[in-house]
C-alpha cells in the first residue's frame, strides 16, 4: 500500500528499547506492508547510540530522519510527513502497535471510499499490564452519534473530544494543506487538527476493526506526564486547552498559545 | 346415456383445458396486511414463474379486500392475477387445482365438494395441525396430495400423513439478496419469529458487552422486501431464531449477502445447514455470549475464510435456475398425471361404448 509508517522516537530510556521492537514488529507482521517505514528521530546521544546497533529488520524499507529541529510530538511528526513520499502516512507511536490487518483492512476502505481523508482505526487502549480497558474512535459508529454513521464531523466533535490520530491513515496532500499538527496546542492537538480537519470538509471515517493498540497513560508517556510529572496540567489548564483548540481550528498554521495561570 | 355423455363432454373438456394449459391453478394464499413474509414471497414466486410457463396460476384470498403485496414484494409482481373467495365469482372446474396452505386447514371442509382437484402447500410443518380437527387428515378433506419445500419437511409430513403423496419444489433465494459493494459497517441484523426475542438478544447483549454499546442491531421485522435486502446486505452479522422454521429462508438470505449467521437450530434441522455454513448453537440463552464472542472476532477480523466459502457452496442449491428448474418439473409432472387420471377415465367409457355416441368435436386425440 502507498504508505508510509512515521515512528517518533526522543530519547531512549524508560524501557524504550523493549515498545521500540514491539511497535516495530507490528509493522513488519502485516499482512499489506507500508511502503517505508520513517524513524524520526531527536539528537539525542542515547537514542541515537542504539539506533546506530539497531539492525533494521530485512521485511521493510526503514529509513532514519534525524530531526535537528523540534522534537515535540507534533514538530516529530511533521518533520516526518515533509520528507515522505507517498500518498498516505500513518503514525506510530514507539510504545504502541498496529493489529496485524490494519494496513489490508485500510488499503480495503480507500478503495471503498476514495472520498475519504482521514481512515482512524479501532483503537484497544491497554492498561501497562496489557489489560482491555476500552475503544477509541468507535463512537461514530453508534447510531445517531455522528451526523453519518461512522463519519466524524465537526459538530460532533464540539461535543466529543475522545479521538485517537495514532494508527490513523491520512492523505499527505490534504494534511499538509491543511496546515499540520499544532506544536503551539498542548494537550489538545490530536483534537485542534480533526476540528480543523473537519472544518475544512475533511472526510474522516473510522474503520470498524481493530487497527491499533494503545498503551494508555504508560509512566513517562507524554499523556502520563501532564498528569503526573513534575509540572502536572491542572483542571483549569486542561479545560482552557479544550477551549484553545475550539479558536484556533479556525486558523490554518499554528499560532503562538500560552496558558497563563 | 345422455349422462355419461354429458361425463365424456365434461372430460373431454377438462382434457383439452388442461392440455393447453388454460385450466386454473388457484394459490390460495394469506392476506399479509402489508408485512413480508417468506412463505408468501415463495408462493408468488412459484404463481410468477408459473406464468411465465404458460400456466393459468391465479393467486386467491379469502376476502376480497386483500391488502395489494406489490406495496412490500415490489412492482415486480403486479401483472399476477388475483381472485377471492369472499367475491364468488370464481367458477371452479375439474381441471382446476386448488392449492390450498396448510394454515388453511379451516377451509378444507369449503373446499371438500369442489369439482377439482385440491392439494396442500405446507411450507410450515409446525402449523399442520393447529387447524385441523383431532384425527382428520388432508385425505378426510380430498387431498391426497402435498408440496412441501425441503426433504426434512416431507420426511415429517410423511410421518403425519402416511397417505399423501408429496412433491418438493425447491425455494430460491431472490436476486435482491447481493453482497454490499461496500465494507459491511458493525451493525447486527436481527430476525427472530417472536419480537419479545429479538429485544431480549438485544438488551441480554448490552448488558453482557457493555464495550459494544456502540454495535447497532436492526430488527428485519415488517420491511418492504427491497429495504429488509438492502438493511441485511449492509450487516456484518445476522442473529436468526425461528424454533418452528420450516425452510429457514433467513439465514439462506443472510449467506447469499455474505452476512455470517448466528443462529438457534430450529426443531426440524433444515436440509441445508451444516457444522460449516454458520454458528449454530441449540441454547437461546448461549446466542448471546456466541454473539459477543462473534463481534469480538469480527473486530479483529479474524472470521476464518471458510466459514464464507460454506456460505457460497450451500447458496449455490438455491438458485434462481433451480427454482424454476423445480417448478417446471413438479408442474410438468401434476399436469401429466392428472391428464393421464381424465384419459382412463375417458377410456373407460370407451370400453363401455359411449364412444360411438360421441359428437366428433369431442373425439379423444389419441
Amino acid at each position: 500500500m502507498d504508505v508510509s509508517v512515521i515512528l517518533p522516537v526522543n530519547e531512549n530510556k524508560n524501557s524504550f528499547e523493549d515498545y521500540f521492537n514491539k511497535a516495530v514488529q507490528s509493522v513488519v507482521n502485516q499482512e499489506v506492508k507500508p511502503k517505508k517505514l520513517y524513524i524520526v528521530c531527536s539528537m539525542d546521544k542515547e537514542l541515537k547510540l542504539f539506533l546506530d546497533s539497531w539492525e533494521k529488520p530485512k521485511e521493510l524499507d526503514v529509513i532514519i530522519l534525524e530531526n535537528p529541529g523540534k522534537t515535540d510530538f507534533c514538530s516529530q511528526v511533521n518533520y516526518g510527513v515533509e520528507n515522505i513520499d507517498t500518498e498516505w502516512f500513518s503514525i506510530l507511536e514507539f510504545d504502541d502497535e498496529y493489529s496485524r490487518h490494519w494496513f489490508k483492512n485500510t488499503e480495503k476502505y480507500v478503495k471503498a471510499y476514495d472520498e475519504v481523508d482521514i481512515f482512524l482505526p479501532l483503537v484497544v487502549d491497554v492498561d501497562t499490564e496489557n489489560k482491555f480497558l476500552g475503544f477509541t474512535n468507535e463512537s461514530i459508529w453508534a447510531m445517531k452519534f455522528s451526523e453519518k454513521l461512522g463519519i466524524l464531523d465537526n459538530n460532533t466533535l464540539l461535543n466529543y473530544q475522545n479521538y485517537q490520530l495514532s494508527g490513523a491513515v491520512i492523505k499527505k496532500e490534504f494534511f499538509e494543506d491543511s496546515g499540520l499538527l499544532k506544536p503551539s496546542i498542548k494537550l489538545t492537538f490530536i483534537y485542534e487538527f480533526l476540528l480543523r480537519a473537519t472544518y475544512n470538509d475533511a472526510q474522516i471515517m473510522t474503520i470498524p476493526k481493530i487497527g491499533y493498540k494503545h498503551a494508555n497513560m504508560r509512566e513517562f508517556s507524554l499523556f502520563w506526564d501532564y498528569k503526573n510529572g513534575s509540572n502536572p496540567l491542572n483542571p483549569e489548564e486542561a479545560n482552557f486547552w479544550v477551549e484553545q483548540a475550539k479558536k484556533e481550528y479556525f486558523f490554518t498554521y499554528d499560532r503562538v498559545v500560552e496558558y497563563e495561570n | 346415456m345422455n349422462e355419461m355423455n354429458e361425463q365424456v363432454i365434461k372430460l373431454t373438456h377438462a382434457l383439452d383445458v388442461l392440455r393447453k394449459k388454460e385450466a386454473a391453478i388457484y394459490f390460495l394464499t394469506m392476506d399479509t396486511k402489508g408485512h413480508a413474509k417468506a412463505s408468501v414471497t415463495l408462493t408468488y414466486d412459484i404463481v410468477k414463474e408459473l406464468r411465465v410457463l404458460g400456466y393459468n396460476a391465479i393467486i386467491m384470498h379469502e376476502k376480497q379486500d386483500f391488502h395489494d403485496v406489490t406495496t412490500w414484494l415490489g412492482e415486480d409482481y403486479s401483472g399476477i392475477p388475483h381472485a377471492s373467495i369472499e367475491s364468488k365469482t370464481v367458477q371452479v372446474h375439474m381441471s382446476d387445482l386448488v392449492i390450498i396452505p396448510e394454515l388453511f386447514g379451516h377451509v378444507l371442509e369449503q373446499t371438500k365438494d369442489m369439482p377439482c382437484e385440491k392439494m396442500i402447500f405446507s411450507q410450515s410443518y409446525d402449523y399442520v395441525l393447529e387447524t385441523l380437527p383431532p384425527g382428520m387428515t388432508w385425505p378426510v378433506y380430498g387431498a391426497h396430495r402435498a408440496l412441501t419445500t425441503s426433504p426434512a419437511q416431507q420426511k415429517y409430513l410423511e410421518g403425519l400423513m402416511t397417505t399423501v403423496k408429496f412433491q418438493q419444489i425447491t425455494p430460491k433465494i431472490s436476486e435482491k439478496f447481493i453482497k454490499s459493494d461496500k465494507p459491511q459497517p458493525p451493525l447486527i441484523a436481527v430476525h427472530t419469529r417472536e419480537a419479545r426475542d429479538t429485544m431480549k438478544i438485544i438488551k441480554a447483549f448490552y448488558l453482557k458487552y457493555p464495550q459494544f454499546k456502540w454495535v447497532t442491531f436492526r430488527d428485519l421485522r415488517g420491511l418492504t422486501l427491497d429495504k429488509f435486502a438492502e438493511d441485511l446486505s449492509e450487516s456484518c452479522i445476522s442473529v436468526w431464531v425461528d424454533e418452528i422454521s420450516g425452510f429457514g429462508t433467513f439465514p439462506l438470505e443472510s449467506m447469499k449477502c455474505g452476512v455470517p449467521v448466528i443462529g438457534k437450530v430450529p426443531n426440524l434441522k433444515p436440509d441445508w445447514l451444516t457444522e460449516d455454513n454458520g454458528i449454530w448453537t441449540y441454547d437461546t440463552n448461549g446466542i448471546v455470549d456466541i454473539l459477543g464472542q462473534f463481534v469480538q472476532k469480527w473486530l479483529e477480523d479474524e472470521i476464518p475464510e471458510e466459514l464464507y466459502s460454506s456460505m457460497e457452496k450451500t447458496i449455490k442449491e438455491y438458485t434462481e435456475d433451480k427454482f424454476k428448474a423445480s417448478v417446471s418439473t413438479v408442474f410438468h409432472e401434476i399436469y401429466d398425471r392428472k391428464t393421464k387420471e381424465i384419459e382412463i377415465q375417458l377410456e373407460k367409457f370407451n370400453t363401455i361404448g359411449v364412444e360411438d355416441d360421441k359428437p366428433e368435436l369431442f373425439k379423444l386425440e389419441k
